[in-house]
């Protein structure tokens, strides 16, 4: 993931600080420096040395630098304090779930952390607006839901053209009793023909080229917000776009673990043979 | 090569692209001028000899393809690169060709490929 620490600035930043410093050191040192006792420079020599410092500033370009000392710390500062927060929108995406339990999470929050870490997937292709609701925390395995997020957006990303700025809209909502969320990612993208709308779901499909990709993104999340007991919808046209639309209730059933297939466990309790 | 005395023009409508560049060509040893936009990149070309400008490609008014273009016409030993964070869209651009580029830079760039990119476009003019 090269591009998550980028900033135009950091860690060459660091090296030009310390190149600063030995400017510093160098104007520092070309000082003249106080005499013995008795033995003082005389005027015109005193003059030849502060000269000679001059010339040395010059050369270094000490007005330049003088003025870029501090600009430059801010920056470098900038570009830490962004390192330290997508360390922490990491950790906030991948939080390992150990037990495989579910967690109350807010999704919002799964989305902001999502979007910071690949920011630079869609930073050049496309205009972000963020539409979210207040949302109640939901019983889910964050880190799963993360990822179908990361999916839905990357591939968002990838269906616009670099030519010119696209749209990437992001909505949350809750349903009026408060028992569903929704989150919705639209793009303006190339869309999806109607004959394979039914197909994107499948292991492996993908309309890519061999070698880029697995084809497994849309088929591993709609396997998630399935145990999650969501619902994961799109509509498409071509050449306009698409959108991806992900329900999940607020509650999981009690007693239904997040490796339980819904589906499985519901057959079971009406004594139906098990749906592939 | 020695970069005594080349000066270079760095335009961008972003000051903080513009600090950054700045930064790295002054400590490299160029002369470096600024412009926060075409036009203004226009008019100190009418002061001074360029031995070379760096333009960003999108910025309000006229574009760096635009701008490239325009230097080409008249300061054509002024070597021309365009600085772009749209990877494959700056090569559709078709005021591209009129400019002839020396070469394009991606953001963010790498100073010591930036530099190579340079010192090879300039110590071949001559």
């Amino acid at each position: 993931m090269k591009s998550t620490t980028q900033s135009l600035t950091w860690p060459p930043t660091f090296s030009t600080l310390k190149k600063y410093m030995d400017i510093y050191e160098q104007i520092l040192d070309a000082q003249p420096q106080p005499q013995p006792r008795g033995t003082a420079l005389n005027s015109e020599e005193f003059n030849l040395a502060l000269e000679s410092v001059l010339a040395l500033k010059l050369k270094l370009q000490y007005d330049y630098v003088k003025g870029d000392v501090h600009p430059l710390m801010s920056e470098t500062l900038e570009g830490l304090e962004r390192v330290q927060n997508i360390i922490q929108d990491l950790k906030n995406f991948s939080r390992t779930d150990t037990q495989l339990t579910w967690q109350k999470a807010n999704i919002n929050h799964g989305l902001e952390s999502t979007l910071n870490i690949v920011s630079h997937e869609f930073k050049y292709k496309a205009e972000l607006v963020l539409d979210l609701c207040p949302l109640p925390d939901i019983e889910c395995v964050p880190s799963q839901l993360n990822q179908v997020f990361l999916n839905l957006i990357v591939n968002a990303s990838q269906s616009m053209d670099e030519g010119h700025k696209g749209l990437l809209t992001i909505r949350t909502g809750v349903n009026d009793d408060a028992s569903l969320v929704w989150v919705e990612v639209q793009d303006t993208g190339c869309g999806i023909a109607p004959e394979n709308l039914n197909k994107i779901f499948d292991p492996f499909y993908t309309s890519k080229a061999i070698g880029q990709g697995t084809g497994l993104g849309l088929s591993v999340s709609h396997g998630i917000i399935q145990r999650h007991g969501g619902s994961i919808t799109v509509k498409s046209t071509l050449g306009q776009g698409t959108r991806f639309k992900v329900v999940l209730p607020v509650v999981q059933e009690p007693g239904l673990a997040p490796t339980q297939s819904h589906t499985q466990v519901q057959a079971a309790q009406k004594s139906l043979p098990e749906q592939p | 090569m020695s970069t005594q005395g080349l000066q270079i023009l760095c335009v961008d409508d972003e000051p903080n692209i513009l600090r950054a560049l700045t930064r790295f060509l002054k400590m490299s040893g160029f002369e470096v001028s600024t412009a926060g936009s075409g036009q203004e990149a226009l008019i100190l070309f009418q002061t001074r000899h360029f031995d070379a400008v760096i333009s960003d490609m999108g910025m309000p008014g006229m574009s760096g393809a635009e701008l490239l273009s325009e230097v080409r016409r008249h300061w054509p030993k002024t070597s021309r690169f365009l600085l772009t964070g749209f990877s494959d869209l700056a090569a559709q651009d078709p005021t591209l060709d009129d400019a002839q580029l020396c070469g394009f830079i991606h953001k963010p760039w790498d100073n010591e490929a930036l530099l190579a990119c340079l010192h090879a476009a300039l110590s071949v003019r001559d």
